[in-house]
């Protein structure tokens, strides 16, 4: 197994799984248009998509917001990947131009040569499907990671039914397996009209659209049963299974960001986006969705202290705005509250306040949160890790383990004097196994 | 005026005792505060070996009141072997802080599983 990185320190090396001259992560339009034009000039083309995605993944709202509406024919992974292919046609083109294809293969990682990597010559990418992850290199990288939801934490948001329009899309158009009948949708834009139209197509029931911003209330005990909005003094109803948050999307920037491309903030282009530098190409919603047009809303949703903003791990717009500690500290924030942190930073208040440290990884209130901060002036982006997209541990545990870890964890890092008290004497020889450790405790 | 470049663990906690002392200082940070190697597991804080460990451990327990915010410290540590030669490789490390007078104590199966009821069944004992 050929170590990409031999500084790495890590007890687990993904497996390298080869060179290709052009990677395309993202088999949407942009994506297999790409793929296409790189193999026509004569690259050796490698095109990824992580759908047909993990049935687990779709519980976790992972990419989009499903809002548990799909039907069991997700489960079935041959019968989805006929679907997507059925879904794109151009996949076969691009087959037929030399592309290789690789469905429900997602990206996790991206590391390329920075400041604190110089040895990465080129990008490598960390893929993964349900059984492995491995590493692949490539010349250059095209991204076209398409879209994120964008969520409305109006009251009731976290109901199941509560959808974003990828997920309803993707369920809808890609994998045939909406499982809704009755559909509310939110936003006034090109989106919600998209959504509208394409849910009318499949003959699914539109029974309300908010096209305004508007004080609103999502029903239900254990689903969506409704939907409710104030309109002037009066409150108006109507009973649906689905609401579809139709506002906006925002770019997906993760894995531009993990390569090392510049993040810019530009509510023309939908928020936060990525600029591809060579050798890596942001191509198609990546680079730039719709103008920004969830403000109103999410000023209008998050107005209340008591409205859930981080629903993994229980952070109310109220305990963001006084920066307070987690509920089950019992502990007040600083007196003055957001203002005490001067310049504004998602990240560090994810550390104060846990908002986006949960399970979803801050893929449902990454907007709320930085609306909440961009009071005076947008705040930083919230930053990016690898994995990307959570891994198995069936992938993780499948990986060869350095054989120092396994026999013995205090061996971690390979550092022999890792033991000797700061009380005995420094050793001449740097090789020492220092403390009351012997050389066969410590594995090298 | 003292100027500390680097906003980590170690240049804010030089920069909150000196300013405790009424020195002017100045903390400089390329990014936020806490956020490289000082923001990330990995990073141990609690070693036995290291000449810091007694002051830190006289410390810890007082950080809550000193910063004004829950740090979430917890005084007690829980180690858990699966065999033999583990448990003894555990004492050995151990034996680095009780040979400066801290406390432990051995732990059989049972008491493990009194201590942790979720313990997996290979969990042969431990130290607390």
């Amino acid at each position: 197994m050929a170590s990409q990185d031999p500084t790495s320190i890590a007890g687990k090396a993904f497996p390298f799984r080869g060179h290709v001259d052009h990677l395309v992560v993202g088999a949407g339009a942009a994506g297999i248009a790409a793929a296409r034009r790189a193999a026509a000039s004569g690259a050796k083309t490698l095109l990824v998509d992580e759908h047909p995605l993990d049935p687990g993944l779709f519980g976790l709202d992972i990419p989009y917001l499903f809002g548990a509406r799909f039907d069991a024919g997700t489960s079935n992974a041959a019968r989805m990947e006929e679907r997507i292919v059925a879904a794109r046609p151009d996949l076969l083109a691009a087959m037929e131009d030399g592309v290789e294809v690789q469905l429900g293969t997602a990206a996790w990682g991206g590391f390329a040569k920075a400041p604190a990597s110089r040895l990465f010559a080129t990008p490598v990418i960390g893929l993964a499907d349900r059984d492995a992850a491995w590493l692949v290199g490539c010349d250059r990288v095209t991204l076209a990671l398409g879209a994120r939801d964008v969520v409305l934490p109006v009251a009731g948001w976290t109901l199941p039914g509560v959808m974003g329009a990828q997920g309803f899309d993707a369920l809808l158009r890609l994998y045939g397996a909406f499982s809704g009948r009755r559909v509310v949708v939110l936003g006034g834009g090109a989106l919600a009209e998209g959504t509208l139209a394409a849910a009318r197509a499949a003959g699914v029931t539109v029974a309300g659209h908010l096209a305004t911003p508007a004080t609103l209330r999502i029903e239900g005990r254990e689903h969506v049963s409704g939907v409710t909005w104030r309109d002037g003094a009066t409150w108006h109803e109507v009973d649906c299974d689905t609401v579809v948050m139709a506002v906006d999307t925002v770019p997906m920037i993760d894995l531009a960001e993990l390569l090392g491309c510049p993040i810019a903030w530009d509510p023309a282009r939908g928020g936060f986006v990525a600029t591809g530098r060579a050798p890596v190409d942001v191509i198609g919603d990546a680079a730039g969705t719709a103008a920004a047009a969830r403000g109103a809303w999410l000023d209008l949703a998050t107005a209340e202290d008591h409205t859930l903003v981080c629903a993994c791990e229980d952070v109310t717009a109220g305990d963001l705005r006084a920066l307070r500690p987690p509920r089950y500290l019992d502990a007040a924030g600083p007196e003055a509250g957001l203002a005490a942190l001067g310049a504004l930073n998602q990240d560090q208040v994810k550390r104060l306040t846990r908002a986006g440290m949960g399970p979803c990884q801050g893929r449902r209130c990454r907007e709320s949160v930085h609306a909440l901060l961009s009071l005076d002036r947008p705040s930083p982006p919230a930053s990016h890790r690898a994995p990307l997209r959570p891994l198995p541990l069936s992938v993780l545990a499948a990986l060869e383990e350095d054989p120092a870890l396994r026999a013995n964890w205090t061996g971690w890092f390979g550092i022999a004097a890792q033991w000797l008290p700061h009380w005995e004497p420094a050793p001449a020889n740097p090789e020492f196994i220092g403390g009351r450790l012997s050389g066969g405790d410590v594995v090298k | 005026m003292i100027v500390i470049v680097g906003g980590g663990v170690t240049g804010l906690s030089t920069a909150f005792w000196l300013a405790r002392d009424g020195h002017p200082v100045t903390v400089v940070e390329k990014g936020i505060v806490g956020w490289e190697a000082s923001g990330r597991n990995g990073g141990g804080c609690t070693h036995p070996y290291s000449p810091l460990f007694r002051e830190e451990q006289r410390l810890w327990p007082m950080m809550d009141d000193l910063l004004g915010h829950p740090t979430e410290w917890r005084g007690h540590r829980l180690k858990v072997a699966l065999d033999e030669g583990q448990l003894d490789r555990m004492w050995k490390s151990t034996a680095l802080a009780t040979d400066q007078g801290f406390q432990a104590a051995a732990l059989d199966r049972a008491e493990l599983r009194d201590l942790v009821p979720w313990v997996g069944d290979n969990a042969i004992g431990g130290i607390h």
